[in-house]
């Protein structure tokens, strides 16, 4: 698919479109353990491959012989499209390596399952080039989604040549000879300058101002 | 500040060898960026390059080490000197996140908003992204090259109000097979919560969609400013425009206002550099502090059992909370529901319960909005056929004077009915006043008014409860008419059907006759429209609302007159260059010769574009800007001068759409008769400041030209409450005056045109209408009691003075008689009032 041909053609590890999930990115050379995650953060490694613990909640009703495998599709369900903070949105659990002893709960007569799974993670660090589509375009910048993290771009960002065109439908920003446009769902290629990471959302200022940066199917390498 | 020139200094612990330098002299470095890699000059040291990192974002200041040299502990590499004399001033910052150094400035753990350190942003600038925020400097360029690009395209900039500006939205139940003109779509909003249904009708340039709705962009770049909220804001958009080509995202919603009473706080964010080119459409101006830019239209009401949207809470949260408590209503009262009238009984909501005007709407507005539905179709045959059926009204009332206030109190009563039966205490009240609707049914003005007797106390206590109250009074009232209809098995849908028109009155005063008539005739259409679709053509002819509302058409002629008077100023101001001072006062002068009057505001017209003149004119010569302004000196009168030098000031819609109003009316002398009550000065009175606004000059007695001998002075205009008022008959006798009703002012007013007055001719009937209108929109924040006496007592005061204008004393006396007659029968009515 589109992340494949990306990769052939680029010496930088990259994607964009984190909507394709697990299956994929899990068979991609460029999933990271997240121990070393720090270090690699120079050369755009958005997924890793980390160990996480999750404890599931279990009513009553569903204590019979389906009992384990009810575990294993709440912790799906539970588990895979959140963010936390520290390790970023959870793309897709690949392995669930030890599913622990219930505890009832004293008075309710739920259980807690504490599980151990795998997962892969999408965690944007500064640095990073990663490709994002554009949401909107105003005059004071543009608004982009990489996957499920939103990303903007302020107009002092944007290489100098590039200009707002509010009068166009949708509006724009584009060179003086309208060489070069970016509009809203065009794949633009963006270096992220700064995240802001919560508890629950991480958020990302990025740039264009950088070689082999823009938009990538008008952009000539 | 040179004191905070950072240095770079290497690591503590040991030598280092700088291998290569990623940064130059001069260059811009953020904090965190990769200024150099080095490797440690220690044995045991691994050889691997180390990234040397800036501390603080800057612009390099000096290289001190060449590349390849080996340099000892804690010695100076490099001098970051901070960008624009203070680092990054954060000038756009998105979600507490610079957007221009990427610096998270949220402190730890803190809300949104909460700040480490002050940033230059303060200014939202772009409609539905509040979080976006750049500072002053830059807000106001981006204003300049805003506003250089609607001069360059000859474009104004036009917000328009959504709710019963644009469209008209309802959750009630609507008849599948609602017949709509063509111009008019109906959509399904079914994304606000599980039942809610909301149907809004294109009126946006309506009636000639292709025409008018297509061009008005070329000479307005539209914004939607509304107090919806964003969901529905953004929703309703997407239906009027699906290709986003008008209002693209300049969408303001109620979670974007910063005010949410007022719209005009947003006005300085989204248009930093002023709003000299801002118009307004809205059908509040209280919304917008009375704004002078402000077009106030006429409210758009398309349907008409609908609980209007209350207009300061948020439309949609008002309609989930209505249609919420209407179930619950419904739940409460299930033995007085039968379900089986459940679908009859909606047809008769939407029929009569456009008598729930919430206590702000007033029935001062609603009545006025009827009125003027009125107006449309006055020249039209459906016109005769409504006067005959007030007529009929009127004969089978006890006088002329009672029918119309007893549709005013029965307005009321139906009002109260709803407020009343919401209060907790009176569940059993309103079982009361149900029964007393359904004994009095042929009893009834005078039962009615008692009723509204027994409610009105508790009125006022509701009237000051919350608005989710007001929410609840729909349910109130819809109860009462399911009450109401399941005792009688009666609808009253078919008076709506007679005229296919909205009509206040008629619905709300059938007498029992025509309460009789309608059923007999119809109760056989009602049930199959409520019970089945088997007889569709049935159906269809009993709903079919035509929608006579032809205001757009008259709004966007006003709109174009507006802009065409912008542009024009905007030309000459360009073309004439420094000579334009006197060419445009000149201009002026002519435009307002003919405002006579010596009194203020007739001043203003001479004074605002004169001002303007020497506002434009004033930079060339005071030059205090030297680039900007010395360029100016040299006058040059180009077109291409604005984009050179965007100082120059423009002119000003805020003086210019009074301007174009009060050239309406300009030259009518105008005199009123029986509008202002006695003890209002002149100056005070709604119609004054109307025509005022319009343009006209106010006399206050009848001036006769040959009296007079100039033309000028002589009055034009009698705009009378009703025939045989002294005033009245001197017109009469002086001749050539027109003698007009007050709709006549009223349509005025709205279409921003000089009516022909024929069609409004003063008559018996329209002394009615006159004086329910006589109450001005400043009566809406009365509460319903105050209202109704307030109009009890207008009405006494307005005969008052058509007594004391003596002039014949013979006729004199005859119309003392009458007006003691009509006075009794008042004073009857409000005595009876009183009493019970």
């Amino acid at each position: 698919m589109w992340l494949q041909k990306c990769f052939d053609e680029l010496p930088v590890l990259d994607c964009s479109t984190l909507c394709c999930v697990g299956g994929i990115c899990g068979s991609i050379c460029f999933v990271a353990s997240f121990t070393d995650l720090r270090h690699k953060s120079e050369t755009s490694e958005m997924f890793y491959h980390v160990s996480l613990e999750h404890d599931i909640l279990l009513h009553p009703r569903y204590f019979g012989p389906n009992l384990l495998n009810i575990v294993k599709q709440k912790l799906f369900t539970e588990v895979e499209g959140t963010c936390t903070g520290k390790y970023g949105f959870v793309i897709a659990v690949t392995t669930i390596d030890n599913i622990g002893a219930g505890m009832i709960q004293p008075g309710r007569g739920f259980v807690i399952y504490p599980v151990r799974y795998k997962a892969i993670v999408f965690r944007p660090f500064k640095g990073e080039v990663l490709d994002a589509v554009v949401t909107q375009v105003n005059k004071v910048g543009l608004f982009t989604d990489i996957g499920p993290l939103s990303c903007f771009i302020s107009r002092h960002s944007i290489p100098a040549d590039m200009e707002f065109d509010p009068s166009s439908n949708p509006p724009c920003y584009k060179t003086k000879d309208e060489d070069i446009v970016i509009q809203p769902d065009d794949e633009i290629r963006i270096r992220i300058v700064g995240t802001r990471v919560d508890a629950k959302d991480i958020f990302a200022i990025g740039t264009l101002m950088d070689d082999f940066l823009g938009n990538l199917l008008q952009k000539v390498f | 500040m040179a004191a905070s020139v950072t240095q770079v200094l290497s690591p503590a612990n040991c030598a280092i060898k700088i291998v290569t330098w990623k940064v130059k002299k001069d260059s811009t470095v953020m904090k965190g960026s990769v200024l150099a890699l080095y490797e440690p000059q220690e044995d045991n040291a691994s050889k691997a390059l180390i990234k040397l990192k800036a501390s603080e974002s800057g612009i390099v200041n000096e290289i001190f080490v060449e590349a390849g040299s080996i340099s000892p502990p804690g010695s100076l590499l490099l001098n970051l000197r901070p960008q624009n004399s203070g680092g990054c001033t954060h000038p756009t910052v998105m979600k507490d996140m610079c957007a221009d150094c990427g610096a998270d400035l949220r402190r730890e753990a803190g809300v949104a908003g909460e700040r480490k350190t002050s940033v230059a942003a303060s200014v939202a600038m772009v409609h539905n992204i509040p979080e976006l925020i750049i500072s002053k400097e830059q807000a106001l360029e981006l204003g300049k090259e805003d506003e250089q690009r609607l001069l360059r395209t000859r474009k104004l900039v036009l917000l328009v109000d959504l709710d019963q500006t644009l469209i008209h939205t309802t959750n009630d139940d609507i008849p599948p097979n609602l017949k709509l003109s063509w111009e008019e779509r109906m959509f399904t909003i079914s994304s606000f919560g599980k039942a809610l249904i909301l149907f809004g009708i294109i009126h946006a340039y309506g009636h000639t969609q292709e025409n008018s709705w297509r061009r008005s962009p070329n000479f307005y770049e539209l914004h939607i400013c509304t107090f919806g909220v964003r969901l529905y804001a953004h929703t309703v958009a997407r239906l009027i425009d699906p290709d986003e080509k008008f209002f693209s995202h300049r969408i303001l919603s109620r979670d974007e206002c910063f005010d949410p009473l007022s719209k005009t706080a947003n006005l300085k964010a989204l248009f930093p550099c002023g709003d000299s080119m801002v118009c307004i459409i809205d059908d509040r101006e209280d919304v917008w502090n009375f704004a002078p830019n402000l077009v106030h239209v006429k409210p758009y009401r398309f349907f008409q059992g609908i609980t209007p949207e209350t207009d300061i809470s948020g439309s949609s949260e008002e309609c989930i909370l209505q249609k919420v408590a209407r179930s619950e209503g419904d739940v409460t009262v299930p033995e007085e529901v039968p379900l089986k009238s459940i679908s009859s009984v909606r047809g008769e909501e939407s029929g009569t319960e456009i008598t729930v005007d919430t206590p702000e709407g007033g029935t001062g507005d609603s009545s006025k909005c009827e009125k003027m539905m009125e107006i449309d179709e006055i020249a039209e045959p459906k016109k005769s056929s409504e006067e005959s059926d007030q007529k009929d009204l009127k004969s089978e009332q006890t006088s002329g004077e009672c029918a119309v206030k007893s549709a005013e109190m029965q307005n009321q009563v139906s009002e109260d009915l709803s407020l009343s039966s919401d209060s907790d205490e009176d569940s059993g009240d309103m079982l009361a006043s149900v029964d007393n609707r359904r004994q009095e049914e042929s009893a009834q003005a005078s039962g009615r008014i008692d009723e509204k007797n027994n409610e009105s106390e508790i009125d006022i206590n509701i009237v000051e409860d919350k608005k989710s109250d007001k929410s609840k009074d729909s349910t109130g009232i819809g109860n009462i008419n399911n009450n109401h209809l399941t005792s009688q098995e009666v609808l009253q849908i078919p008076l709506a059907v007679d005229s296919c028109e909205p009509n206040v009155k008629k619905e709300i005063t059938p007498t029992g006759d025509e309460k009789n008539r309608p059923v007999d005739d119809f109760t056989d259409t009602n049930k199959m429209s409520s019970s089945d679709k088997e007889h569709p053509q049935e159906k269809d002819e009993s709903i079919e609302w035509d929608d006579n509302d032809d205001y757009l058409l008259h709004l966007e002629d006003i709109l174009t007159r507006i802009h065409k008077a912008f542009y024009t100023m905007y030309d000459e101001s360009l073309n004439k260059g420094s000579i334009s001072n006197q060419a445009k006062t000149s201009i002026f002068n002519v435009a307002s010769v003919s405002t006579i009057s010596s009194d203020s505001s007739s001043v203003d017209t001479v004074d605002t574009p004169a001002t303007h003149a020497e506002t434009s004119a004033m930079p060339s010569k005071d030059a205090t800007v030297p680039s900007a302004s010395s360029s100016a000196d040299s006058s040059i009168p180009l077109f291409s001068s604005s984009s050179l030098f965007p100082n120059q000031p423009l002119p000003d819609l805020k003086s210019i759409i009074p301007y174009v109003k009060r050239k309406t009316l300009r030259g009518c002398n105008i005199v009123f008769s029986g509008l202002v009550p006695l003890n209002t000065p002149l100056e005070k009175s709604q119609a004054y400041i109307v025509a005022r606004a319009l343009g006209a000059n106010v006399q206050p007695d009848i001036v006769d030209a040959k009296q007079v001998g100039s033309k000028e002075l002589a009055t034009t205009h009698l705009v009378a409450a009703k025939p045989g008022t002294s005033k009245h008959k001197v017109a009469l006798r002086v001749g050539k005056i027109h003698i007009v009703s007050s709709d006549w002012l009223w349509a005025c007013s709205e279409r921003w045109e000089n009516c022909d007055p024929c069609l409004f001719p003063l008559s018996k009937d329209s002394a009615n209408s006159n004086l329910i209108s006589v109450i001005p929109e400043k009566g809406l924040k009365l509460d319903n009691k105050q209202k109704c006496l307030k109009r009890m007592s207008n009405n006494d005061e307005v005969w008052d003075e058509g007594r004391e204008e003596t002039v014949n004393f013979e006729q004199n006396k005859r119309q003392k008689m009458e007006d003691n007659v009509q006075r009794s029968e008042g004073w009857q009515l409000w005595h009876r009032l009183k009493q019970n």
